[in-house]
């Protein structure tokens, strides 16, 4: 007996896409679509970012943030504290000198540190400038 | 900064707060609401890759922890999400990535530096931190409160010079706020820190965009640094920081064992989140779109009568120049069917409540992008401003793993079919708007 004579479809290894057509969609692309190609949410980042951002804007902190809340004495007491810890202060001048070695640089115990350490011991240093 | 790490330790206040968690993480408590706990600490997470919860998926947020424990000194790690990603999946890889591109991305040089969107996770944050439970070693997304970026430049700062061009790093703190806000659910905005040499600003990001505040300097504005320091801190609460003030966190979101439920009020009912999100909208700028499984709160003489039934809530930031979702389906449930050219809506989700969602700072206005923008940033465009929207729903969506037979699936499929534009032209929002879960 012999087998079907329908003949065999060419196998098919991909999905085409409009694109790859070469057409234009029929319908807009899905929210879900568009946000989990990287490629374009990079740039529909870049590109809506670029008109909807504002910049150096004076009163964001005060409206925000309220710094004026934070009482005078407790910012006295820590800058008093700044101003006798001799590592912050040389870090800040080596900051305004810009001065600041890269992580890379320094000497690896000094920087290496892991974040749970925080609160658990004093084998982290505070001057190192990570960018 | 290590010395205000430390006080934020030992913050009394903070330790007061947190008197009001002593609630088991599993038995939400239904008096306490967590976002105005405040107890926070700082992390140095430059060379680690922040995780989200077992079984939530990001689009675009770096998933190959395993390399977590190879760290290169003075270079952020690699990440799947990077250059080398363009052209293949975004979803989550164990292949490890090296670029020698990547590598020297921290040198301080022009030459090498990475695309600034490939760096998605910051160097510090300000994390929830919830005492009730032992700390692990590893920080996820959904514990930020106030991401820090540190650059060795100034000229690296988020002001352009010509002050409309987007800054590599505001595209940078951009991209890591669309996955915090992705992460942590109801935030409205997302609040960033950055230092650049001896320059520092704060920023924000929502979902019509961001604001970038004046370059502060950190010698003659010291005192303004450790204000702004305190304040997110030890004293702004979880509102204060972004979430929407219309919720009420039940559990800690500082917690490690239990993904925050929320209670959610949508008209004149409140509804408790289950678990994760069904589904999350990665970007940024746009509707900003959670979907999730909710059961009706009932008070003690409502239990037992049936009505804890679990629903499906969307919560989103629709544009206002739309007709509400909620709109669209009270009109297909009110029109008839001569006048709606509908002979079944076996397809369409059942509409249970929604609406534009009332601000509880000011009565009578609904809430908008615009609102926790009051008294900064540009001036509004009300054409552009999106509205917080939520809808409950009673139709569940299943997954097509679900399916038994295949005549279900085709009858799935010809309900789905129904709300074609070809054959209702005047309600084609219908299927664009359709979301997991309403299918």
């Amino acid at each position: 007996m012999e087998g079907p004579t329908t003949p065999k479809h060419p196998r098919v290894t991909s999905i085409q896409h409009d694109s790859d057509l070469g057409r234009t969609p029929s319908q807009p692309t899905s929210h879900y679509s568009s946000s989990t190609n990287i490629t374009e949410a990079k740039a529909n980042l870049k590109a809506t970012l670029a008109t909807r951002v504002s910049y150096s804007d004076p009163k964001i902190v005060d409206v925000l943030v309220k710094p004026d809340k934070v009482s005078d004495e407790f910012v006295q007491g820590v800058q008093d504290s700044i101003s006798k810890d001799e590592d912050i202060m040389d870090f800040l001048a080596a900051i305004r000198g810009q001065k600041v070695r890269l992580e890379r640089d320094m000497y690896k115990p000094l920087v290496h540190r892991n974040c749970y350490s925080i609160h658990t011991s004093n084998t982290h240093t505070s001057s190192s400038a990570r960018c | 900064m290590n010395k205000i790490i430390q006080h934020s330790e030992d913050d009394s206040e903070g330790d007061e707060n947190d008197k009001t968690g002593e609630h088991s993480p599993s038995k939400p408590a239904a008096d306490t609401n967590f976002a105005r706990r405040i107890k926070r600490m700082w992390l140095d997470v430059h060379d680690l890759i922040p995780r989200t919860d077992p079984g939530l998926f990001i689009p675009g947020m770096p998933t190959n922890y395993e390399i977590e424990e190879d760290v290169v000194m003075g270079s952020k790690r690699p990440h799947p999400g990077g250059d080398e990603d363009d052209t293949g999946p975004s979803g989550p890889s164990k292949a490890r990535r090296s670029s020698k591109k990547q590598q020297f991305a921290r040198d301080g040089k022009n030459q090498g530096k990475t695309d600034a969107l490939e760096k998605r996770r910051p160097d510090l944050v300000m994390v929830d931190h919830y005492t009730q439970e032992h700390r692990q070693d590893r920080c996820m997304w959904r514990h930020f409160a106030v991401l820090m970026e540190v650059k060795r430049d100034r000229s690296d700062g988020p002001n352009p010079a010509d002050g409309t061009t987007l800054t590599r790093l505001t595209a940078q703190l951009a991209d890591m706020a669309r996955l915090h806000l992705a992460a942590r659910p109801f935030m409205r905005y997302s609040v960033h820190l950055s230092i650049c040499g001896d320059r520092f600003n704060l920023a924000i990001f929502d979902r019509a965009g961001g604001v970038v505040s004046k370059d502060y300097d950190i010698s003659n504005d010291l005192e303004t640094f450790i204000r702004i320091i305190c304040r997110l801190g030890r004293q702004l609460d979880a509102y204060d920081l972004g979430l929407d003030r219309t919720v009420v966190p039940i559990h800690a979101l500082g917690g490690w064992k239990q993904f925050p439920e929320f209670r959610v009020t949508v008209g004149a009912s409140t509804y408790i989140t289950q678990g994760l999100p069904l589904w999350q909208s990665s970007s940024l700028v746009g509707r900003g779109t959670f979907v999730w499984v909710v059961v009706l709160e009932v008070d003690a003489e409502e239990s037992g009568k049936g009505r804890a039934g679990s629903f499906i809530l969307k919560n989103a930031w629709r544009a206002c120049g739309r007709l509400a979702e909620s709109t669209v389906y009270k009109m297909l449930y009110s029109a008839t069917e001569a006048t709606s050219h509908l002979t079944d809506l076996g397809g369409v989700a059942q509409f249970v409540e929604g609406g534009d969602i009332l601000d509880p700072q000011e009565p009578n206005e609904v809430i908008k992008a615009s609102s926790h923008r009051k008294g900064f940033g540009p001036a509004t465009n009300e054409n552009d401003d999106p509205v917080l929207h939520r809808v409950v729903l009673a139709s569940h969506g299943r997954k097509l793993y679900e399916f038994v037979t295949f005549s279900q699936f085709m009858r799935a499929a010809k309900n789905m079919n129904s709300g074609t534009p070809s054959r209702i032209p005047q309600h084609s929002l219908l299927t664009h708007s359709r979301t997991p879960g309403t299918s």
